[in-house]
């Protein structure tokens, strides 16, 4: 009987295949496909899959939400409105908190620089939030360095790194921690990503004023992440009888999947 | 012949996947269409059709991943599984019991693969009751994928 030499061609790529997906596996923390030649090779064209699927992504969004896209666009235009109204008035105060640090010899705020990185891909499936970007080790991207977009508002940390690709962990998955800075008062709390679930505070008293719109920045206490990015607000606060903490849902200031581009502090 | 329909069904599905899933996930759960493909395509093909198919599907989610290989696996262990099920204890076109098999068998050797690989420990989804949602719309998708296989096949025959 003549054997089927497909079965054979197909037979040996698995075995290649799976061998060399478990080397990959259980080298250290990366990928071996993360670097190198495999990084050259498989890069360009996660980039390419990306670009390609988020064309028909909006396609597709703007077609499933026409009325939804009009009505923001007219809000937008009534906030771009007010808000340039508003630019005026924090020139002065710009200039004014100028002149003032001049008199009183304030030194300025410790100057962050940032490494700008494309996103290459999105995890496709529900358990993970993060996301990869074409840099790593060699442009200087390190394990837990902070990862912010527009205007220093944070978007995640550096998971994992290669030598040419990083994984980034958005700042709503169900592993992301911080501590932080809630509303005026500076109230201390934990900010903690809940995967596809709303994002939430923990370790704030019961007795501690939050309301609804307070902001949220990073307190740096945790000497992770430094002081001073933008997480977002708040969206509801919860306070049941008996309980020690509060529950406070948090209203993210990006959602993580529309990126394109995100900036890494050095 | 047959393997590139197949392997094009499952880049198709990919595509879809990676862009316009996202957009209308049902309480932001996506569905696994690859997952949910797979009776469907035990119901038209042989093992040695599919496999190629099922590698390729793997590759795709790996590469909109860091670890290459992280679903590779899964995916492909689900299919030996399914397949050896589905020929040994499922008679006939049961695409709803397979879609939900796979789904359950493939999120937990996600789970596991996840955990002794160190990525990450994914068991916060897994024990909620999204991932009851993602498993009940897998099933559905499947029983309309095998549908419309049994079209195709039935418009053959």
């Amino acid at each position: 009987m003549k054997k089927n030499p497909v079965k054979k061609i197909i037979f040996f790529s698995l075995i290649i295949i799976i061998g060399y997906f478990s080397f990959s596996a259980f080298t250290s923390h990366s990928s071996a496909a993360q670097s190198g030649i495999m990084a050259s090779l498989f890069n360009p064209f996660r980039e390419y899959i990306l670009k390609a699927t988020d064309g028909i992504a909006n396609f597709f969004s703007g077609f499933f939400n026409y009325q939804a896209i009009k009505e923001e666009n007219d809000r937008l235009i009534f906030q771009n409105r007010s808000l340039k109204s508003l630019l005026n008035s924090f020139v002065e105060l710009k200039n004014e908190n100028e002149s003032l640090r001049e008199a009183l010899k304030i030194s300025e705020k410790q100057k962050l620089s940032f490494i700008l990185a494309d996103v290459i891909s999105r995890s496709p499936l529900n358990f993970s939030q993060s996301f990869m970007i074409n840099k790593g080790t060699a442009e200087g991207i390190l394990m837990n360095q902070a990862v912010v977009w527009g205007g220093q508002v944070l978007v995640g940390e550096v998971k994992d790194v290669s030598e040419d690709t990083a994984n980034i962990r958005s700042i709503n998955d169900n592993e992301f921690r911080t501590s932080v800075f809630v509303g005026e008062k500076r109230i201390e709390a934990i900010f903690k990503g809940q995967g596809l679930e709303r994002a939430q505070l923990d370790l704030v008293s019961i007795k501690e004023d939050i309301k609804a719109g307070d902001r949220i920045i990073t307190s740096g206490l945790d000497k992770k992440i430094s002081r001073g990015f933008y997480i977002g607000e708040v969206k509801d606060v919860k306070k049941t009888g008996g309980k020690v903490f509060q529950e406070i849902i948090v209203e993210l200031a990006f959602d993580w999947s529309q990126l394109e581009q995100v900036l890494i502090v050095k | 012949m047959k393997i590139f329909f197949q392997i094009i069904f499952v880049i198709f599905l990919a595509i879809l996947q990676v862009s316009v899933i996202p957009h209308i996930s049902i309480f932001g759960v996506k569905p696994n269409l690859i997952l949910a493909g797979f009776p469907a395509l035990f119901y038209l093909s042989s093992f040695w059709e599919i496999l190629p198919a099922v590698l390729i599907g793997g590759l795709f989610y790996d590469l909109s991943d860091f670890y290459l290989g992280a679903y590779s696996l899964p995916f492909l262990t689900t299919f030996l599984l399914l397949w050896f099920l589905s020929r040994k204890y499922i008679s006939g076109s049961h695409f709803l019991v397979l879609g939900i098999l796979g789904t359950i068998i493939f999120n937990f050797l996600f789970l596991s693969f996840g955990y002794v690989f160190g990525m990450d420990h994914f068991f916060d989804y897994f024990l909620s009751w999204r991932h009851l949602i993602e498993i009940i719309l897998n099933g559905i998708l499947a029983v309309l994928f095998g549908l419309a296989a049994s079209f195709i096949k039935n418009r053959k025959s």
